[in-house]
Parts: C-alpha cells; sequence; structure tokens
C-alpha cells in the first residue's frame, strides 16, 4: 500500500504501539475509530468502487453484531475468535439476501430498498424480544481468549482489546484493499462505470453486484462485531438509519475516491464530535453544516483536500479508482 | 460465398414498442465469414434488430439462431460470451477508466477471469501484455493512459470498436462505427475494421454509403421493419425498388 514496505512496517509498529502512548478514555476512542473506520470503507466498496449508494449498510453491521452477541450467549464455550467470525459470516450472508432483491435496482430504487431492508430488520430486533431482548438491548458477554499455550489474554482490559481489534482491522483493510486490486474488483468499478457495456462484453451484471454487495458486507458485519464485543451491548439502534446515514458522511467526509479515504473522514467525524459535543449542546447543528460545505466545495473529501494543499497529484492511474463525485 | 454455413439466422423477427410496429417479419441469415451491411432510412429498425440479436430485447415473434442455437431472448453477457461481439451507434465506453484499463476489462472477459477474487490485477504480465498488444494495432496506443473522457471524439470511436474486438468475437456486429467522423477519420476507421475482423464475420448498420460499398460483401436493406432486398453491393446498386425507396435520395442527400 506504501511506496516504502519499511514505512508500513513502522506505521503499524507505531499503532500496536497506541496503548502505551494514551490514556483509557482516548484509547476506547480510538477502538471506536478502527471499527467505524473499517465500516465506512466497507460502504465505500459498494458506493465508491461499484457506485451502489445504499443507505442501509447498517443492516449487515447490526446482524454482525447481534449474530456475534447470540453466538456468545448461546453456545456455551465457545471461543471468541469463532464467536466474530460467525458473526461476520452471518452479516455477508444477510448481505447476499438482501443484495438478491436490491441490486437489479438502481440508482434511487436501489437506495431506498435497502434502507427498507434495514428498518426491516430494525423492526425485528425491536419486537423479537425473546430473541434480541427489544429496546434494552442484548447484553454481550465477551469471553476471554485463551492461547494454545495456556496464556489468558483478558478482555476485560482496553489495550487487549485494542490490539484485537486492530489486528482484526488491519487483516480486514488489507484483504479488501487486495480485493479491489484484483479482476472481480475491478470488474466492480465497471459496474459503476458502465454496466450495459460491460454485459456486452460478457461480464454477468446481477452476479458482480451481488458478490461486490456481499463481500461489502461481509466487511461491515465485522465492524458490527468489534462495534457489538467493545460496548458489550447491541441494541435495534446499531440497525437504525443513524448509523446508516453516518457511514455515509463519514465516506463522504473523507473522500470516497481513495481506498483509505473513508477510514480518515471517520477518524476526524468521531474526534470532531467528541470535542463539538463537549463544547456545545447543538454539535449535530455544526456537523451538519460542515456535511454540507463538503458536499458543495470540497467534494473529493479530505482526501482531496490534503492532495490540493500538498500539491499531490496522482500519476497515470495504474489501476481502476474508486469514484470521484461528478457535478452535473 | 453460397457454400458458407449460415453464422446467423434471423427467422421472422418482429417487434414494436407499445404497439408501435417497429419490426414486422425479419428473415436474414448472415454467412460465415461475411461482411454483411444492413442499410435503411432511420426508423427503419437496424438499431433494433442489432438490440434482439445482443440480447438488449426480446423480440414480439421470431428466432435467432446462432451457429444453430437457439439464442432468442438470451441475456447479453451470455450471448457475448458465446462470440458475438457489438460496438454501440452512441459511444458507450469506461469513461473515467484510462485506454488501458477500458481494453484490459475486455481481455480478462476474453480470458474468463471476470471473477478471479484473488490475482493482483496490476501483478499479471500476461494480462498487461495482450492489452498492450491490442493497443499496438491502434493508434490509440499513445494514449494508454489517457482517461477515456479526455480522448477525441474519433478517438472515442477506436476505442469503441478495440472493445469490440477485444473479446475475439467470432461475429462482430458495429453499429454506425463511423457515426460523426470526418473523412480521414472515416477512411481510417474503414481499413482499421478491415484488419480487426479478418478471418471474423462482420454484421454493420451503416449509413455511409462509401463505407458500405468498400467494406461489404453483400448488403441487406431494412425498409419499415421488412428486409426489402439483400444481395451483392452491384446487385443492391442495380435494384429498382431500393433506389426508389432509399438509395437514389440517400446518394443526392450525400452529394449536397
Amino acid at each position: 500500500m506504501s511506496r516504502a514496505p519499511w514505512l508500513g512496517a513502522l506505521a503499524v509498529a507505531a499503532l500496536y504501539a497506541v496503548p502505551w502512548m494514551l490514556d483509557t478514555v482516548r484509547l476506547r476512542m480510538v477502538i471506536e475509530i478502527l471499527y467505524f473506520g473499517l465500516f465506512a470503507v466497507s460502504f465505500n466498496l459498494l458506493f465508491g468502487y461499484a457506485g451502489l449508494l445504499s443507505f442501509g449498510h447498517a443492516a449487515s453491521f447490526g446482524v454482525g453484531g447481534y449474530a456475534v452477541g447470540l453466538v456468545l450467549k448461546h453456545v456455551a464455550g465457545v471461543p471468541l475468535v469463532v464467536a466474530m467470525a460467525l458473526g461476520a459470516l452471518a452479516g455477508a450472508l444477510a448481505g447476499l439476501l438482501i443484495g438478491a432483491f436490491c441490486v437489479r435496482l438502481r440508482g434511487t430504487y436501489f437506495a431506498l430498498l435497502t434502507l427498507a431492508f434495514s428498518q426491516f430488520l430494525n423492526a425485528i430486533a425491536l419486537k423479537w424480544r425473546d430473541v434480541t431482548r427489544g429496546d434494552d438491548g442484548l447484553t454481550v458477554a465477551v469471553p476471554d481468549i485463551t492461547l494454545p499455550g495456556g496464556t489468558v489474554i483478558r478482555m476485560a482490559s482496553a489495550a487487549n482489546f485494542y490490539w484485537l481489534a486492530l489486528t482484526i482491522v488491519l487483516l480486514s483493510l488489507w484483504a479488501a484493499w487486495r480485493f479491489t486490486r484484483t479482476p472481480l474488483g475491478n470488474a466492480g468499478v465497471l459496474m459503476r462505470e458502465n454496466d450495459e457495456r460491460a454485459a456486452f462484453l460478457g461480464y454477468n451484471v446481477f452476479a458482480t453486484k451481488l458478490i461486490m454487495f456481499t463481500v461489502a458486507s461481509g466487511f461491515a458485519a465485522v465492524a458490527g462485531v468489534l462495534f457489538a464485543t467493545f460496548q458489550r451491548l447491541i441494541s435495534p439502534a446499531a440497525l437504525d438509519l443513524p448509523i446508516g446515514t453516518e457511514v455515509v458522511f463519514m465516506a463522504v467526509l473523507g473522500g470516497t475516491g481513495a481506498f483509505l479515504g473513508p477510514f480518515l473522514g471517520a477518524a476526524v467525524y468521531i474526534v470532531v464530535q467528541d470535542w463539538l459535543s463537549k463544547t456545545s449542546e447543538h454539535w449535530p447543528f455544526f456537523m451538519g453544516l460542515a456535511f454540507v460545505l463538503m458536499i458543495l466545495f470540497a467534494h473529493t473529501g479530505l482526501v482531496g483536500l490534503l492532495g490540493a494543499l500538498t500539491g499531490w497529484r496522482r500519476g497515470p492511474v495504474p489501476q481502476a479508482t474508486p469514484a470521484r463525485p461528478e457535478t452535473a | 460465398m453460397s457454400a458458407q454455413p449460415a453464422a446467423l439466422e434471423l427467422r421472422g423477427i418482429a417487434h414494436d414498442f407499445s404497439g408501435l410496429q417497429v419490426l414486422s417479419g425479419i428473415d436474414l441469415t448472415i454467412r460465415e465469414g461475411e461482411r454483411h451491411a444492413i442499410i435503411g432510412p432511420n426508423g427503419a429498425g437496424k438499431s433494433t434488430l442489432f438490440n434482439i440479436m445482443t440480447g438488449r430485447y426480446t423480440p414480439r415473434a421470431g428466432r435467432v439462431v446462432y451457429r444453430g442455437r437457439d439464442i432468442t431472448g438470451a441475456s447479453p453477457h451470455r450471448i457475448a460470451r458465446l462470440g458475438i461481439g457489438r460496438s454501440f451507434q452512441i459511444i458507450n465506453i469506461f469513461p473515467r477508466l484510462t485506454v488501458f484499463e477500458n481494453v484490459r476489462s475486455a481481455v480478462l472477459s476474453r480470458r474468463g477471469r471476470r471473477l478471479d477474487a484473488w490475482r493482483r490485477l496490476d501483478r499479471d504480465a500476461a494480462i498487461a501484455r495482450e492489452t498492450d498488444e491490442l493497443l499496438a494495432t491502434l493508434r490509440l496506443a499513445a494514449r494508454r493512459d489517457t482517461p477515456a473522457s479526455e480522448l477525441s471524439y474519433g478517438e472515442q470511436r477506436e476505442l469503441e470498436l478495440a472493445l469490440t474486438v477485444a473479446v475475439q468475437p467470432q461475429l462482430v456486429l458495429l453499429d454506425e462505427p463511423t457515426a460523426g467522423l470526418n473523412s480521414d477519420d472515416t477512411r481510417r476507421a474503414i481499413d482499421l475494421i478491415r484488419r480487426v475482423t479478418e478471418g471474423r464475420t462482420l454484421v454493420m448498420v451503416e449509413h455511409d454509403m462509401d463505407v458500405v460499398f468498400t467494406l461489404a460483401d453483400r448488403v441487406s436493406v431494412i425498409y419499415y421493419g421488412r428486409v426489402l432486398a439483400t444481395g451483392t453491393c452491384d446487385e443492391i446498386r442495380a435494384n429498382a425498388e431500393v433506389k426508389r425507396a432509399y438509395l437514389g435520395r440517400k446518394s443526392s442527400a450525400a452529394a449536397s
């Protein structure tokens, strides 16, 4: 991903050293950035790469969270990592089922149907009290991890959870980034650019979009799994519209034209929100204002702004790049 | 020539758009290896016929048979995979991808690597080589890393053609490949079409009679949803009915 491998290695080492540099309150915020960053990147696999704007991306995020919570609650002695993997799988499966209905539609209709599905799941989470505990939310009991040698890693420690989350998020980001560089990832970009032409070249539009939807859902579910195990609670809010639109904001704020743009957006969003909410009770107003200004004057996001300020520009594009929004 | 088997057969194709009859019983045989031009006035149904051959529309009646296989109503990607490639009258490319990425996408499809989720594309020398070899046969090689939307109109036409032939179709369908080109570009396009369709079967819709009579072995005239005549260029030129319905008017218009 980086020009010099040792620079990347240094950055990763620094990330693993974070718990020694920050207090617990700040560390908890960084953990939040990790999973929302992954969530925003997964959203952008759909939006920036495949050109599919989903307002219901919270669906797979929430399904992942509920699935890991239910597995941990009902399967005695299940290792944490296995439960997490099952949660991710459940989210991907939900994506496959929802996508099968949605990806045949275009534009607004696609966006509305994804929204409808996430609201539908939200209603189920609210009403099916026996399973989900309804409004109260499902308490997620997170077991400690026992390594093969017998060493126990206590999950009550924020630092330990951070290292686990960091490892999972880095692996997920690497897998997602690598995916965008394969022929299938390229086919996803063709769906955004001109799906009709792709069909006449032999690409199966439905299958390609469905795979993109499923993969993006899977990564969103990984984020949801981390959210639920970190908060130790998963409630219907995780499936609701605010989460589904927040992720759109994060991605656009950071910039949908770069792979890590949405991650940057999530980080800035969370830090600024934390700061604003301490400063003013009207913080949603300021966040909204920022969003409007970004869309009007800097629709390439923070990545685009940084590029303009530093004079840094892309060389010849060696690979399909994510969407740059078009002005009408 | 007449001994050649049929590549594509249209049998009694009829189609309408919400009651408006566009095609009413088209019978047409495209022979293996021939260059066949379809001409006719605007609104005669030529593009509709193309869309039926390539799976964009399912005809209301009739069959489309490709090498003995009924492909009526099959989806575009299935028809494409059988070896039928088409270009479009209105430029239809991947605008924000580079020329190289455009053509590479077609090369990937030809190689059946559409859903390959493992191998890194930027490290695939074989795919890159095949793409560059294809570009080298075109003028586009110099514009390799330019986004398609930044190409001139003539270059976009060439890219349109390049995408179509990059999947190495056995049957090439070109919908007005010289539309909007100046005479220099048209000459170059004719030469290019001749080169890239060597050894393949070609069907083209074309308005420019010079292009038609230069390239085509046989010509079919479509007039108000029917095939008025099919024959060699000379036969079509000599056909009184065609002259009356189409050619006379058209050539006097072209001369002005």
